[in-house]
This record gives C-alpha cells, structure tokens and sequence, in this order.
C-alpha cells in the first residue's frame, strides 16, 4: 500500500464514482432491485436478445485475452511481472491437478484449468462495485413512460416499502391513482456470466461430455459397459438357449443392469449438480449482497468478502471435479476386467 | 426452462465464449508456460548437476591440495632432519679435523724441540771437544795436530755413545768423568 | 392466507429446511478434518483441499434448497 499509484486509483475511483452519483442518477429511489434468475434483456441487436451476461461475458473474455498474451508475448526464463504471476497461477494449478489425477494430468489439463480461469475471472467481475447495481430501465408495453438514462440503485429501501418515490412522483405529478405505474426494475449493465444459468450448463455439459471422450479414448468401447453392463444377463440367456439355467446369475445380472442405470442418472445428475452449484452459489451470493445493502448501511461488507471467498471455491471445485471425474472415468475398473479374464 | 433462462442462442453465447477462451489460453498461455517450466526444470536440474559435480572438483581439489601440503611438510620435516644429521656431521668431522691438527702441531712442535736439543747437544759437543783439546794442549804443552786430536775425541765421544740421538745413557755421564 | 403468502412460506421452507443438513454435515466434515490436521499436521495441505471439495458437496445440498426457494419465491413454478 505504499505505492502511490494504488492511492491513486483509489481516489480516483472515488471521484468517478461521486460523479456518477451525482450527475448520472435520474430518479434513484423510483426503482427496485432486480432479483431475476433469467438474465433481463437490455436490448435487440438484429433478433439477438443481448443480456448483461452476454456484455460481462465478453467484458471477461478480453481480460483474459489481454491477459494470456501480454503474459506470455515475450517469455523470459527468469520470470517477472505478469509473467510470474500467470506462471505461479498455471504452476499451483498443475500440482492441484497433479494431486488428484497423478501423471495424467496432462490430458485434463486444458480443460479444467480453462475453467477454473473463466469462472474465477466471471464471478470477480461480478463482484466489481457496479455490477448488478448500475443499470438502465427497460421499456416494454407495461412500462411505456419509463425514464432513460443509467441509473444507480440508491440507498433508497425501495425493496422493501410498497410504496416507493416513484408513486410518488407520479402523483405529485397528478397521476390519476387507479393509473399508477408499477414500479419498475432496474436492469443491470454487468452481472456475472456465471450468475446466468447458461455459462454453469455450458461448462457442465463440456465438462461431461469430454469425461464421456476421456474415458472412451483411455478403454475403448468397454468404457460403455459401465453404464450398460448387459454382459452377464445375456450369458444367462445364452445358457438358459443351451439348457442350463443359473438363477443366480441372473439376479447378479440384473443387479449389474441396475448399478448401470443407476450410473446413468448419476452422471446425467452430475450435469445438474455442477450446473446448479456454480449457478445458485453466485446468484445467491449476489441477492444476499443486494438484500443486505437494503437492509442496512454497512451490511454487505462481511457479505462482500465471504463472496469473494465463494468465487474462488467454486472455480476451484468446478476444476478439482472436473479432473476428479476425468480421473475416475479414465481409470480401469478392475473388478470387471479380472472376471473378464476368468470366464 | 425458459423461466430459467436457458435458451439456445444464450446458451450457444456462452459455450462460444468459453471455447474462445479455451483456444486462447490453450495457444497463448499453457503450451508456453509449460514448455518454459519444462525448459526451466531442465535448466535447474542441469545447473544443480554441474553445481554438484563443481563442488565435487572442488572438494578433490582441496583433498589434492592437502595432499601436496602434507607432502611438503613432510619433505621439510625430512630435509630439516637430513640438514641435522649434515650439521651434525659438519661438526664432528670439523672436531675430528681440529683434532688431528692439533696432534700434528703438537707433533711438529716436538719435533722441532728434538731437533734444537740435537743441535744444542751437538753444538755442545764441538765446544766440549774443543775445550778438552784445549785443556790438553796446555797440560802437555805441545801443539797437538788439531785434526789428530779431535779425531781422537770424536772417537772417545762416539764410545762413550755421547749425544747422538739426545739422549744421556748411563754411560755417558762415566765417559765425560773419565 | 392469499397464494403468495404460501408461496413465500414454501421458499422459506424450501432453504430453511435445506439448510438443516448440511450445515450438520459441514461441521461433521471439518470436525474430521481438523481432528486429522492435528493429528498429522504434515498433511495439512492435502487435508484442507479434500476437505474443501467434501463442504462443497454437502453445501450443494443447500445450495438446490436455494435455488428451489428462488423459483418458488420468484413464482417460477
């Protein structure tokens, strides 16, 4: 903190900041926090309905872009400044990934790390003072005189009381009351990727599937038997052809075809877990932030750390899962193939 | 679902969004990084082999040195010994010199004494012939033949064995009586 | 009781219920792990990520609570 500059920047934060208060606020108190778990539409670029999660997502894509060829663009053997860092990062994630998955790390590494810098890079620009509480406010057919301009969600408990400044305003303004305008919701600018179901379905579904590819590509097609494990049901049936008949090989069969189906679901439900912990985790990280900052002053700021906590945890989870499951999935299952040699 | 908000072109805006990212930091920043931490071990093993093989030259070049500072102080030891036993030599050959030298002056001195009591003894035996031819001419009165009568006392002298090695028998006391 | 009250008493519910479990189950995990930590404190890296990844998937249980309780409040259901 002795570093002028970093005061600097504080400052000058400050004052950009007072400035957008003073000058960009139109009406603060005639709006209410938008709590949606669709991400709103701000508007129509040629049929593509773009949302602040879409605008975020790009946001993060460049910082990422910057950063990966800035890091690397002349690389030293003795690191130094971004380097260092990007090379620490990729250093403590390759002995993270070394611990769970041994030597074949290698082959998760792309993906999960990936991931792990996407997500980690999305939830702290969600966490950027700003996103989710500068935004504009949208019109459609409910809402044809609502006000344009970017607005900040103010101090103002228009959460919690019914009966907001707006209402107000448009009564003193001599608004019949039977034609008073609901309140409106602001729609923010920025909102996390990840707070948008999509990017959790994305990096699931690509997290999955490439386990499904892994783990086909280490064992071939008897990677399938672990979700369809007929093999001992048809004996039984071959036998039964032949005139003898094994009830007990039956039962263990079905109990096979069973733990099969059972894996099945599992690994469709694994889709859903990893969707629906990254996502309710931030979104909920991000109503809590927006119900404390209205329930009193200072509130959110224990809640603001705790979310950057929860930003880092789970980006790594979302990783350390993904290699675990890879793992997993590439790993023989020595059980089957020792009976496959006995019979 | 679409209260959600999954729906297809937002869903293939993200998963875009994150293949993108994928691609870049695939190209830009893990083969890169990797190979430069690859290189790096290398490098860092390499540079700890030659480390240890220099402190390994080192350690036998100290031992070779010690060595050759045992070797010397023994070679010192040895030729301060060796000069010793020279001095020592030196000193008592010196001595042994001094000595015999000494015995050779003593020798020559005792020979020239010998010599001077000879020439005393014979110098005293001219005068004693002398003084006895003398004392016979003038007991008899006559001019004796001087050659005559010191032949007659060299004789008496020579029976009387008088003088001739220095040395006084009995006799000679007798003789030089008569 | 008007439909929206219930649907606010089954979010409540929803979350409040949820959260029972696996605030039980965190405890039961750092309990375990902090009793190996300070048996082996050697192993405490290995440890405090085994232990995050196991709080994860017991705090997932809460975080589905969560998530029904939204689509509840929010009458997306």
């Amino acid at each position: 903190m002795r570093n002028p500059k970093v005061w600097i920047a504080i400052i000058a934060l400050l004052v950009v900041g007072g400035v957008i208060k003073t000058w960009l606020t139109f009406s603060v108190d005639a709006v209410r926090a938008s709590v949606a778990i669709a991400p709103e539409i701000l508007f129509n670029l040629a049929g593509f309905d773009v949302t602040p999660t879409i605008i975020t997502l790009i946001i993060v894509m460049i910082i990422i872009i910057l950063l990966a060829v800035f890091s690397t663009r002349n690389l030293q053997l003795v690191p130094g400044g971004l380097q260092n860092i990007m090379e620490t990062a990729i250093e403590q994630l390759i002995n993270l990934f070394e611990g769970i998955a041994g030597p074949k790390w290698r082959d998760f590494f792309t993906i999960a790390a990936s991931i792990f810098i996407l997500v980690i890079v999305s939830n702290f620009v969600g966490l950027i003072p700003g996103a989710g509480s500068i935004g504009i406010i949208k019109l459609d057919e409910k809402h044809p005189t609502a006000p344009e301009g970017i607005f900040i969600l103010g101090d103002a408990p228009a959460f919690i009381h019914t009966t907001s400044l707006f209402h107000k305003n448009q009564l003193a303004q001599g608004v019949p009351e039977q034609e008073l305008e609901e309140e409106q919701a602001l729609v923010p600018i920025l909102r996390a990727p990840t707070s948008d179901i999509n990017l959790p379905l994305a990096l699931a579904l690509v997290s999955v599937i490439m386990t499904q590819v892994y783990g086909m590509r280490a064992q071939g097609l008897r990677y399938w038997t672990r979700f369809f494990s007929f093999g001992r049901i048809i004996r039984f049936f071959a036998d039964a052809f032949k005139g003898h008949f094994k009830i007990g090989e039956f039962f263990f069969g079905l109990i096979d075809a069973f733990v099969g189906a059972v894996e099945l679901v599992s690994e469709l439900g694994k889709i859903i877990a990893f969707t629906f912990r990254l996502f309710g985790n931030i979104f909920a990280g991000e109503v809590i932030l927006l119900i404390m900052a209205f329930l009193f002053f200072a509130l959110p700021i224990p809640f603001y750390g705790l979310e950057f906590f929860v930003a880092f945890i789970q980006a790594f989870v979302f990783a350390v899962l993904t290699v675990a499951f890879m793992r997993l999935a590439t790993a023989e299952h020595g059980g089957e193939s020792h009976e496959a040699q006995h019979h | 679902m679409d209260k959600l908000g999954i729906n297809l072109p937002w869903f293939l805006t993200q998963l875009t969004g994150f293949l993108i990212v994928l691609f870049i930091l695939r190209q830009f920043t893990y083969k890169p990084i990797l190979n430069m931490l690859e290189t790096r071990k290398r490098k860092i093993a390499e540079s700890l082999e030659y480390a240890d093989k220099v402190k390994a030259d080192a350690a036998a070049q100290q031992k070779d040195f010690e060595r050759r500072l045992d070797e010397a102080r023994r070679e010192a030891q040895v030729a301060a010994q060796s000069a010793q036993q020279a001095a020592e030599q030196e000193r008592q050959r010196i001595l042994a010199e001094a000595q015999a030298e000494a015995a050779k002056i003593k020798e020559a001195a005792r020979g020239e004494l010998d010599y001077e009591r000879k020439q005393m003894v014979s110098e005293l035996r001219q005068q004693v012939i002398d003084l006895s031819v003398l004392g016979a001419q003038r007991v008899i009165g006559a001019n004796l033949d001087d050659r005559k009568s010191r032949q007659l006392v060299e004789n008496f002298l020579n029976e009387m064995d008088f003088g001739a090695n220095g040395r006084k028998p009995a006799s000679t006391r007798e003789g030089a009586g008569a | 009781m008007t439909d929206h009250g219930l649907q606010l008493i089954g979010a409540a519910l929803a979350i409040g219920l949820a959260a029972i479990g696996p605030g039980i189950g965190i405890g039961l995990v750092a309990n375990g792990a902090l009793q190996a930590i300070g048996r082996n404190p050697e192993a405490a890296g290995t440890l405090t990520t085994t232990m995050f990844i196991g709080i994860v998937f017991t705090e997932a249980l809460a975080i589905f609570g969560l998530v029904i309780s939204f689509l509840i409040g929010f009458g997306i259901f």
